[in-house]
């Protein structure tokens, strides 16, 4: 297709570089809380392991391949590869625009509005988003512009060989497509067939590419050579599901277990038919509100002005092609059906390739635009109207990158490497370390399983039919907060029977999820019969500060050591006398003006420790704790504060005071850290 | 144009503005319970509606008798609590002499609530029976 053009290449080219530059300047650099399911997929490419429904065998493939570069850690090459993949599936969308507009016959501007399109797509706030942690959204992008390239070469040539076929020709030949347009069937099916193991939900594109296929050419879709070919690349693609049953048994997660792909019926469980709790899950009555949740995700991808071209972009290409407007109409509605009525707590991201369709409708607007721009026949006029609008679109786009910036960026994003690596120095030999179990446990089974830290310590979420009696004689830690322990379980949480019931979680290490934006509180608790001294009569810090902070008054702190290193940790104890009911403040520490925690108050066990022991009303609360300084913390000093906060948990606290405690000099992080 | 063109923009045309239709009756029915503000998007959307004999009726507090409205808090501003419903999602105006308390009768200021706090409304209709304005909002125990 870039045999003649070479500009497109370079375009192309240009388009991925800068994606790519973009991308991996804002890429997360090891595990993050962004998905829910990023560091289960990091270490399940590395393992090649089975991962969660509904397996995802190419894209754990891809990443084994990406596990291989000489760059960060595991985890920060299988990011990598979201951002590489991502770039090129934006530098395909240029191509796959490049060929919807190409009836334009005005090359300059399909090209122009192509590359907009594209970049508007590649630095939109859900999509660029993906691309800086491990997940399947990038990639599923690469192979779904990847086959709809070969779709529309397809189809391409499909139409010039219609053209070209000579007048009374035998009816039979028209099944006997050309050996081109038969081996883009092929290459179409396989790709198609392949994308499914970057999301299956790529299946509801099955009847709009059928339908195209038909429409285009109707002899070759039905003939063994051309749609024989293309239903046979896809069932090819497919066999990558045999990688279910083969890795079945490297399963974890208790549910996933218990649906195991071991069989068909095991299979289409894991596939097709999985989460079915979450399809269809809402009723009719509730529509018009998903409606809106989708169209309020459109605009914030586009903007009002985006979500107007793509309505232009529609009608124009029905009126100018309607087969590939029927298509991408197909592919469109088909996804945003199915996904308005899916509950998931992420659901932005089920949309992107929903947004990728739409800004195809925006790309053939604005180059159908452009092209009556180009058409005014006076030249000065022209050309000032073609640069104010791609001045317009330019600045477009450098607004969207702009904006988008700040929330993409996760590029300190240290917080979980940050908190196990203390964790695994401050275990004592041979400790358990309880800790959630499936998908949302691999923060801490990636360390395990790639790198094989701390083999003397026991966790049991590892350990699949472990007897509690092998807790037996060993401290226990768990990373699962004291009410998940007990009464507020979930499936992922670890079985009930391995910690009493009466057991206290006293937190000795607090870790750094609250600049992220995180609601994924870090913290190591120590589990103990004996209750924590939570409510002294009265208490001598090392240094005073009776100071007002909300309904409390900080009595004074000791803290262990004024000088660390960006990513160890800083020994806090915090006195604190009570001034009525504590509410829900929080409190917490910052550094340098930057958050580092937040906490309630008593760290979970305050309620219980006053019904139990009935405390002297005037005593003094303690808070003794590690609290973790991120490794991207810049060397030198920095002012340590205590902060009180409201706001909802841990998410979004708006400190209403803070109350500094002394400078501490940060210092450049041990090599070996 | 052929016949076949023809069908196929008068299919899409029906496509197209089916779709603008199904738009704008969901944006008319959202803007007449949020007004214009993005704020009543919820992505989990409302509270599934329990299942016959699966749940608790809506408590039957001391004094105050059926509350109005039960629901999760969604977001609070000035003057204004969103709640998720089993109806659905439902705003309830908030006024200065609005009491909040505890299952157990504590008085709690109003800053106490949450987003994913579960509270029970007793109010009365306000702004010609349009609006539900809270008298008093129960913080009832997480379910």
């Amino acid at each position: 297709m870039f045999r003649r053009n070479w500009v497109d290449l370079l375009i192309t080219i240009v388009i991925f570089g800068l994606c790519l530059g973009v991308y991996n300047a804002t890429l997360t650099p090891s595990l993050s809380y962004v998905s829910p399911d990023g560091n289960e997929l990091a270490t399940v490419c590395y393992t090649l392991g089975l991962a969660h429904s509904t397996g995802y065998p190419l894209y754990t493939w891809l990443g084994k391949l990406f596990t291989f570069l000489p760059v960060g850690d595991v985890a920060h090459r299988v990011n990598l590869m979201s951002a590489t993949l991502g770039a090129a599936g934006v530098a395909f969308l240029y191509i796959v625009l490049r060929l919807l507009t190409s009836d334009l016959r005005q090359r300059a501007a399909s090209r122009a509005a192509s590359a907009f399109a594209a970049l508007l797509f590649g630095f939109s706030r859900t999509f660029w988003s993906q691309t800086t942690i491990a997940e399947v959204y990038a990639p599923n992008v690469f192979m779904l512009t990847l086959t709809l390239v070969l779709l529309l070469w397809w189809a391409r040539v499909e139409e010039r060989d219609r053209r070209n076929r000579p007048r009374g020709e035998v009816w039979w030949r028209r099944f006997l497509p050309s050996w081109r347009s038969a081996l883009l069937l092929f290459g179409f099916g396989l790709c198609f067939g392949l994308s499914l193991g970057t999301h299956m939900s790529n299946l509801g594109f099955a009847p709009a590419f059928a339908l195209f296929a038909l429409l285009v050419g109707p002899w070759t879709t039905l003939s063994p050579l051309g749609g024989g070919a293309a239903v046979t690349g896809f069932l090819l693609g497919l066999l990558q599901f045999l990688w279910l049953p083969l890795r079945a048994h490297t399963l974890l997660d208790a549910p996933m277990r218990a649906n195991a792909p071991t069989t068909l019926r095991g299979i289409y469980n894991y596939t097709l038919g999985a989460f079915p709790q979450f399809k269809f899950a809402f009723p009719l009555t509730a529509l018009p509100d998903r409606v809106v949740v989708y169209l309020y995700f459109l605009v914030q991808q586009f903007g009002f002005v985006g979500v107007l071209l793509g309505i232009g972009g529609m009608w124009l290409l029905l009126f100018r092609r309607p087969r590939r407007f029927f298509l991408l109409i197909g592919m469109y509605l088909v996804h945003v059906w199915f996904f308005i009525q899916y509950r998931a707590f992420d659901l932005d991201v089920f949309f992107i390739p929903a947004h990728l369709v739409y800004a195809l409708f925006i790309g053939y607007g604005v180059g159908w635009g452009l092209k009556h721009v180009a058409k005014v026949r006076s030249s000065a006029l022209r050309w000032a109207l073609v640069g104010l609008v791609v001045l317009a679109l330019a600045l477009g786009l450098v607004k969207e990158v702009r904006a988008n910036w700040a929330v993409n960026d996760r590029s300190t994003d240290t917080a979980i490497n940050d908190f196990y690596e203390n964790v695994f120095d401050l275990l004592p030999e041979g400790a358990v370390l309880l800790s959630r179990g499936g998908v949302f446990g691999y923060d801490l089974f990636y360390f395990r399983l790639v790198y094989d830290v701390r083999p003397d310590v026991l966790i049991p979420a590892l350990e699949p039919g472990l007897s509690p009696e092998a807790l037996v004689g060993r401290e226990v830690y768990s990373t699962v907060p004291p009410a998940e322990l007990g009464g507020r379980r979930n499936p992922w949480s670890p079985p009930p029977d391995w910690v009493p019931s009466d057991v206290w979680a006293v937190p000795v290490l607090i870790g750094n999820t609250v600049a992220q934006g995180t609601n994924r509180p870090l913290v190591l608790y120590r589990l103990t019969e004996e209750p924590p001294p939570l409510i002294v009569a009265d208490a001598q810090p090392e240094h005073r500060v009776e100071k007002r902070l909300g309904g409390l008054t900080l009595v004074g702190y000791d803290l262990e050591e004024d000088s660390v290193e960006a990513g160890g940790t800083l020994h806090l104890t915090l006195y604190w006398r009570v001034e009525g009911a504590p509410g829900r403040l929080q409190v917490g520490t910052a550094l340098g003006g930057v958050l580092l925690e937040v906490h309630p108050l008593g760290m979970g066990n305050l309620e219980r420790y006053v019904e139990t022991f009935h405390p002297p009303r005037n005593g003094v609360l303690v808070e003794e704790y590690r609290v973790v300084i991120p490794r991207r913390t810049e060397p030198g000093s920095a002012p340590l504060e205590v902060v009180v906060a409201t706001g909802g948990g841990l998410e979004k606290p708006q400190a209403v005071e803070r109350v500094p405690l002394q400078e501490i000099t940060v210092l450049v992080p041990d090599v070996g850290r | 144009m052929s016949r076949g063109h023809k069908l196929m923009v008068g299919l899409g045309a029906v496509l197209i503005v089916g779709m603008l239709l199904v738009a704008a009756f969901s944006l008319g029915v959202y803007v007449g319970e949020h007004g214009w503000t993005w704020r009543g998007v919820s992505l989990a959307g409302p509270q599934p509606a329990p299942r016959p004999g699966g749940g608790p009726p809506p408590p039957n507090l001391p004094g105050l008798g059926q509350p109005d409205l039960v629901g999760r808090v969604r977001g609070v501003e000035e003057g204004r609590l969103n709640l998720a419903t089993p109806e659905g999602p439902r705003v309830v105006e908030v006024a200065d002499q609005t009491r909040v308390r505890t299952v157990e009768g504590e008085e709690r200021p109003l800053d106490v609530l949450q987003p994913g706090d579960l509270v029970a409304v007793f109010g009365h209709p306000g702004d010609g029976g349009r609006t539900l304005v809270a008298d008093v909002l129960v913080l009832l125990p997480p379910r």
